[in-house]
């Protein structure tokens, strides 16, 4: 029995060890595979660029930061909210982002900057498939997280001497701020699409798990978090709204929806849209981020930025920012200073 | 859910492992039970009623074979398993193959000039059916015969028929050899655990690796046949073959992993294949156990019946080459048809079914002349380079197979052959035609170093060594090095991710 119980002890033993070395294997990996800056070249993917910007914004520098999908970086420019109010903001959305990405996001973001508001945009609410592969993404967003390697892994056939040597990240800051500028007009014809009714869409309980996740978080840190809905006739509707405010209802978390200010952000659908409706361009998001600044300065007492010492790298990045707004992604990727 | 995703292997599997070994052994195979219909569920939702049916089909049908076998006569036990048959191949002939003969019946009636009357529109396909139905008739037929007796319970007929490991790709099990096994409620030992966990892990190696890495060229090639010709179509046949093995072989990997972590000894499906000198043992060691159940379910009672042997005494007359000849062909037509059907309602399965009969029958007919030649010069016979000979045969033969196999349709497949053949230019192999196809010599290099290691556990496994108990002999810091290079290979240059698209398993679709 003693022998036996020694055997146990020695096998959980090892298999503590084993797994702890592979563990430190795959730290060790992640920091050798894992891009040492938020370019292309150096290996990020495509739509991790612009939000792996908030990584080269000086430490504790930023009062917003803004989660979603490719609603938030078309619709909120930081360039205008730090114009306008001098909020120092970022959008940390990616195309298509879960509400995993954006709690994992946020986590990351935390490392580096203190925040006051987080600011949600709801379309992400929707952004979800069946829920086994949304668990299969989830998990593997997850490892992502803590092993970098898990997503940079097909990075072995170009790794370079100064990966080797893990070299430590060194990113560019992006003078949009995670904005996605684009001048393109496409209107929207569909006519009015916020129509009152009862009727939600409920959402989904792989979403709902990681957004309680974020608002905890957020919580916890002290962070206001604040969902925004941005004009997007093509993706929202009052079914959606209602499933929205009732989420936001049981978490007691603010919900602006802007589906429903047409007329206060003065939207104009012949010119305010790239792509039909989906997503907004400059013009609409000038609209939007103005409103959102007066929004955030009234409600969270958020002060303006632009007499402190930060100031003129800010403005360098409007300058910058000003030259290109209206230019494609291309455009806007070689703003990356 | 398939067998290599996060969500079994991060979640499902540990949870059903944990919650097993946490209760009582009377209850274990209730939770595997469980498992198994939430997996089912997880994965076909409400169509799991109809794997539901056959276990209550086959639970009811059995007993009164049995009972009728002891109180009644013959014919009713006869007309009992008939009854059971034809509702388990009627399910499946209705949800799997109703579409296309829906659509050839139509096409036919077009033909005297009347309109469509079918609709062909494909049923919604309960995931595993083609494999739950062949152990259902397997289990009616075993008790027909009295090889066992008729299970009484219906929740241990409920768990041999959906066994969440089995459900998807097989193995095609028996309920003389896995059905009372999986009521046993072993625990789950540390041996049992670390083998099972190893044995996955190669699974996944092979899979993720090779499999899904080599889809993207399989998927250039095919998906754009047109564009291609000679070598390149070639490569793209051998590439899939190659994708199809380390495939379902891994899949089964990752099946008889998960069986062996609850002490399940599932049976092999893959038995070193591409070591085989001919054919019909290619088909001994590929997909064993339907290979099995066709030779026991259909091969042998045809052959067996009274019609066949009637036929072969007719042709007996004609000489005992051309009986033996005749005889063969009418067991083995039934048996290829079937199997060239089973893998789904399409015309090139059916000449892939087709295919594997005319070279079967080819060998037993050219056996006599072959034997003759063997027998006059032994040297060549018995030398290596002629076993090399007919490995590399045995090859090309099955490549061409699963060329066809693999197109879209047999206009696709004949295309492609026809365009590798007139195409032909041994230029392609260097002018980097192949480099154009979506993999880089790296990829190259990667998946050629996973063959070879595969290459070398089938040489070792060949020689009748057990590879992990080789492995476990070794000392620790060696042995430890394999299992890293194994895991670390997996995360490093498995094809998932950034530039790859997640392949489904290719035999849950049949």
């Amino acid at each position: 029995m003693v022998f036996e119980n020694r055997d146990r002890v020695v096998r959980m033993g090892r298999m503590v060890v084993f797994w702890g070395i592979f563990v430190f294997l795959l730290y060790g990996g992640s920091v050798v595979t894992a891009p040492k800056s938020n370019t292309a070249e150096a290996g990020m993917e495509g739509r991790d660029i612009p939000s792996a910007g908030v990584m080269a914004e000086p430490e504790g520098s930023l009062d917003v930061i803004v989660l979603g999908d490719s609603e938030s970086h078309s619709a909120v420019s930081p360039m205008v909210l730090w114009k306008n109010h001098g909020i120092t903001s970022f959008v940390c959305g990616q195309s298509g982002q879960r509400a995993v990405e954006a709690y994992y996001m946020m986590k990351k973001v935390l490392t580096m900057q203190r925040p006051k508001v987080v600011i949600l945009e709801t379309d992400l609410f929707y952004h979800s498939r069946e829920w086994q592969r949304e668990w299969n993404l989830a998990i593997e967003r997850t490892a992502r997280y803590y092993f970098p390697m898990v997503q940079y892994h097909n990075r072995w056939k170009g790794l370079t001497a100064g990966d080797w040597k893990g070299l430590p990240f060194e990113g560019r800051r992006d003078v949009n701020k995670g904005f996605l500028p684009s001048g393109d007009i496409r209107p929207y014809k569909g006519g009015p699409y916020m129509v009152k009714t009862e009727d939600r869409e409920a959402l989904k309980g792989t979403v709902t798990f990681w957004t309680d996740r974020l608002v905890e978080l957020c919580r916890k840190e002290g962070i206001y978090l604040l969902l925004v809905g941005t004009p997007t006739p093509k993706n929202w509707d009052y079914r959606r709204h209602n499933g929205v405010s009732d989420y936001a209802a049981k978490k007691k978390l603010p919900f602006l929806d802007m589906n429903l200010l047409e007329k206060e952000l003065n939207i104009d659908w012949d010119r305010d849209s790239r792509d039909e409706g989906d997503h907004l361009n400059t013009y609409g998001a000038e609209k939007v981020s103005r409103y959102l600044g007066d929004y955030l300065k009234a409600n969270y007492g958020l002060t303006d930025r632009k007499k402190e010492e930060g100031a003129k790298r800010w403005w360098k990045d409007f300058e910058r920012c000003e030259k290109t707004e209206g230019g494609g992604d291309s455009e806007r990727l070689r703003c990356l200073s | 859910m398939a067998y290599h995703t996060a969500l079994y292997l991060f979640l499902f599997l540990p949870a059903v492992c944990l919650i097993y070994q946490l209760v009582g052994v009377r209850f274990r195979p209730w939770i595997l039970l469980a498992a198994s219909l939430v997996f089912y569920w997880c994965i076909s939702g409400t169509l799991m009623i109809y794997p539901l049916v056959a276990v209550l089909l086959i639970h009811d049908v059995g007993i009164w074979m049995e009972t009728a076998g002891r109180e009644k006569e013959e014919k009713q036990r006869r007309g009992a398993l008939v009854w059971g048959l034809a509702g388990l191949l009627g399910i499946l002939v209705w949800k799997k193959y109703g579409s296309f003969l829906a659509a050839n019946g139509n096409r036919v009636l077009q033909l005297f000039g009347m309109g469509p009357f079918f609709s062909a529109v494909p049923a919604l396909l309960p995931i595993g059916i083609s494999f739950y139905t062949l152990q259902a008739v397997g289990y009616l037929v075993d008790v027909w015969y009295k090889r066992i007796p008729a299970e009484r319970g219906v929740e241990r007929l409920g768990l041999f028929l959906t066994f969440f490991p089995c459900i998807m790709e097989g193995p095609i099990c028996r309920y003389g050899q896995t059905g009372l096994v999986l009521w046993e409620g072993r625990p789950i030992t540390w041996e049992n655990l670390t083998k099972g966990v190893q044995r996955i892990l190669w699974g996944l190696a092979k899979k993720m690796v090779v499999a899904d890495r080599l889809n993207i060229l399989v998927q250039t090639v095919y998906g754009n046949y047109e564009s291609y010709s000679g070598v390149v179509i070639g490569v793209a046949a051998c590439c899939y073959t190659i994708q199809l093995y380390m495939e379902f072989s891994g899949c089964m990997d990752m099946v008889a992993g998960s069986g062996e972590i609850f002490g399940i000894c599932l049976p092999e499906n893959f038995r070193q294949p591409f070591f085989s000198k001919s054919v019909p043992e290619f088909w001994r060691r590929w997909h064993i156990t339907l290979g099995a159940w066709f030779k026991d379910y259909m091969f042998y009672p045809v052959s067996m019946s009274s019609a066949l042997r009637k036929f072969g005494r007719r042709l007996s007359g004609k000489g005992r080459y051309l009986a033996r000849l005749g005889v063969s062909a009418g067991a083995l037509f039934p048996v290829w048809l079937c199997n060239g059907l089973w893998h789904g309602p399409r015309w090139s399965f059916l000449f892939f079914g087709m295919y594997y009969f005319a070279l079967i029958l080819l060998s037993i007919g050219v056996e006599p002349w072959v034997e003759k030649w063997k027998a006059r010069i032994p040297i060549v016979g018995n030398s290596r380079v002629f076993a090399g000979f007919q490995i590399l045969r045995t090859w090309v033969l099955v490549v061409i197979g699963e060329l066809f196999f693999r197109a879209e349709g047999l206009k696709q497949g004949i295309g492609m052959f026809w365009s590798m053949i007139k195409g032909w230019q041994f230029s392609q192999m260097w002018d980097g035609s192949l480099m154009k196809l979506g993999l880089d010599w790296m990829d190259f290099l990667v998946t050629g170093v996973m063959i070879g290691m595969v290459v070398l556990v089938s040489i070792l496994l060949e020689r009748g060594k057990d590879v992990r108990q080789e492995v476990g002999r070794l000392p620790l810091p060696f042995r430890w090095g394999v299992y890293y290079g194994v895991l670390l290979g997996i995360c490093v240059f498995g094809a998932y991710g950034e530039g790859y698209v997640p392949v489904d398993l290719i035999y849950a679709n049949f």
